[in-house]
């Protein structure tokens, strides 16, 4: 599942390389992303803000979420 | 003694040295079909058995002579053709409880009365103390032989609850009774097994609670003690490591790691820099193509551009470099006569407290070997210890020297300070609300199986995640206990997880706390306040430790004060 975000993250990055501040926030997330554990170490509420910014739906997210912290990626 | 008995030992001397008290078959058979006297769900005894031990002169003879002087349990038999037909056996401790059953609940005569307050007292606590007050316990301890005093090993069952705690846990206190704490905790945990104390004689509550705190490591883990103190494996010495393999494996390896990390640290950087022989893998492990990998030499090709291993060239690779760092280990070959290079091989060594083991090739494809390069969680470095704080450090120790190779390697930030810089750059992280992130706390628990620490150390995980620190202390409580009782498996005791929710506040009056309880491979249930109180009073669970119940409290349950019944 981390794998998919990080598809849609470097879209993302492709996509607003022309606008600084939406790239800021992708770079950060990439960076973000990097951490194979990242959803197991960040708060639930930071996490659905990154869900937002990649584009999830808000009826997507608990759904996206509940794999992001499953036990077989523990 | 009966006249048929009489005439079997007359004509089979041999038989008056077995320990055992023999009577006629008849006898033998009507104790068997005759009225019970039940002590408990799974101990009864015979009615005229319990009246005979009290009132007929050879029966009391041998239960006096048993319980005075002999380490054995009480053996009811009959002769039959030179040999000991069926047996009934009791230890010393449930017999005098059936006596103290039977003589509460029936008419004894005077003499009988005297005769079973004798027979008591051969059982007290007074007479094993007075037994053992000059015994020396001869016990070897990691390598060296100790002789300690009967009455100093006692001292250390005697022990209050605050003091044993006090001892156990206090690092200012390094020794008692002139030993190292922990090997006189450790040898008094013996001194019970191997006299038994614990079944010959009737001892105080404190005292079976203390014997329990030891013997199940969940108090002090001891479990390592001994682990490995007698292996002497002497293969490493023969090999040799490449120097630049060795460099590579060292290099960057925090100084002021303890030495599992270290061990720890050594393992995952091997792991990363090896990987499994392919040629080996291909030729299904047979053949001419692995001789080559049979001769202990051979590890002296391995190098950085040469780096195929198979695994017992790699254990024998990490012996050598924890028995640098003074680590004792075991070389595990799992062929039959325990031959180099005949079959799959593991490590297992201790560090401390800590017993390990180390097998980087559970899975050839999926092994350790791969794991490492690719962040994947471990497999193959374990810890074997049963107590359950003793394996959660390990798993955190290992956690942190993962993250420490993983975030060096690839130069990362902290990710703190990512998320940090993060919140700053969005609008899109809003409050969710608690009965939604309760939601999935309780979705997870019911998906867990809790076959392991790990499904644990989970749960716990997630609700630090869901859950504020102010949330996890006033409205999502976790208590983690002791279910003696399991239903499933061959565990003596497992543990549950007892989850406390209010939504408002564990001490606000107007709202009822939630409990919600889960054992391994059950599902989640939810449960009143009542039951809860009910398990903890009749033993269906308990806490970890006897006094955690005044330490502990689970909200509504129990207070600090240790009274159950809680605030409500």
């Amino acid at each position: 599942m981390i794998e998919k975000l990080r598809k849609i993250n470097d879209e993302l990055i492709e996509k607003n390389k022309d606008n600084q501040e939406l790239l800021k926030k992708q770079n950060l997330i990439h960076e973000m992303l990097d951490f194979d554990d990242l959803f197991f170490r960040i708060n639930v509420e930071d996490a659905y803000g990154i869900l937002r910014d990649l584009g999830f739906e808000e009826n997507q997210l608990k759904e996206v979420y509940l794999k992001l912290i499953d036990k077989k990626n523990y | 003694m009966n006249e048929e008995v009489k005439a079997a030992l007359e004509e089979y001397p041999y038989l008056k040295g077995l320990n055992v008290l023999f009577v006629s078959r008849e006898e033998f058979d009507a104790f068997e079909s005759g009225e019970k006297v039940k002590v408990d769900y799974d101990l009864k005894f015979s009615k005229d058995l319990l009246r005979k031990i009290l009132s007929n002169d050879y029966y009391y003879s041998y239960v006096e002579d048993l319980l005075a002087n002999r380490e054995s349990e009480f053996i009811l038999t009959y002769p039959i053709f030179g040999d000991t037909g069926t047996t009934v056996r009791y230890s010393k401790k449930d017999l005098i409880f059936g006596l103290i059953d039977y003589v509460d609940s029936n008419q004894v005569s005077q003499e009988e009365r005297e005769r079973f307050d004798h027979l008591k007292s051969l059982v007290s606590l007074r007479s094993m103390k007075e037994k053992y007050k000059d015994y020396v316990f001869p016990i070897v301890i990691d390598g060296s032989l100790y002789e300690i005093k009967g009455e100093d090993l006692i001292a250390v069952l005697e022990l209050d609850v605050d003091d044993f705690d006090n001892l156990c846990f206090n690092d200012d206190i390094r020794e008692f009774r002139g030993m190292p704490k922990e090997q006189i905790i450790y040898a008094a945990g013996q001194f019970v097994k191997r006299t038994k104390i614990n079944d010959s004689y009737i001892l105080p509550e404190e005292i079976n609670d203390r014997i329990d705190d030891i013997l199940s490591n969940q108090i002090i883990d001891l479990e390592s003690v001994n682990f490995q103190a007698d292996r002497i494996d002497e293969q490493y010495e023969q090999i040799h490591v490449d120097d630049g393999l060795k460099k590579r494996i060292l290099e960057g390896m925090d100084p002021n790691f303890t030495d599992l990390e270290k061990a720890i640290y050594i393992y995952i950087m091997m792991c990363k820099t090896l990987t499994y022989d392919e040629e080996y893998y291909a030729v299904g492990q047979k053949g001419p193509a692995t001789e080559k990998h049979k001769q202990r030499e051979y590890i002296e090709e391995i190098n950085i551009d040469h780096n195929e291993v198979v695994c017992f060239e790699f254990d024998l690779i990490y012996s050598k470099l924890l028995h640098e760092l003074g680590i004792t280990f075991h070389l595990d070959s799992k062929s039959f006569d325990g031959e180099y290079g005949e079959a799959h091989a593991d490590i297992t060594f201790r560090c401390g407290k800590y017993m390990c083991l180390a097998d980087s090739v559970t899975s050839i494809l999926k092994g350790d070997m791969y794991n490492a390069k690719t962040g994947k969680k471990l497999v193959g470095l374990k810890c074997l210890n049963k107590n359950f704080t003793t394996q959660e450090e390990f798993n955190n120790q290992l956690r942190k020297v993962y993250s420490y190779i993983r975030e060096r390697d690839t130069k990362r930030r902290p990710l703190d300070e990512i998320v940090a810089e993060y919140r700053e750059t969005t609008d899109s992280i809003t409050p969710i609300p608690f009965v939604e992130r309760l939601e999935i706390l309780l979705e997870k628990a019911r998906e867990a199986d809790f076959a392991t620490m790990d499904d644990y150390s989970y749960i716990m995980d997630l609700r630090k995640i869901m859950f504020t620190e102010a949330e996890r202390d006033n409205n999502v409580g976790l208590t983690i206990l002791r279910d003696p009782n399991p239903r499933k498996g061959d565990k003596v005791a497992v543990p549950v997880i007892l989850f406390t929710i209010n939504e408002k506040s564990f001490y606000d009056e107007d709202v009822e706390d939630q409990y919600f309880l889960y054992r391994p491979h059950e599902s989640l249930r939810k449960v009143s306040a009542v039951e809860v109180l009910d398990m903890l009073a009749y033993g269906k669970l308990d806490f970890i430790r006897e006094e955690d119940s005044d330490k502990i409290e689970i909200p509504g349950i129990t207070d600090t004060r240790g009274n159950r019944g809680g605030r409500r």
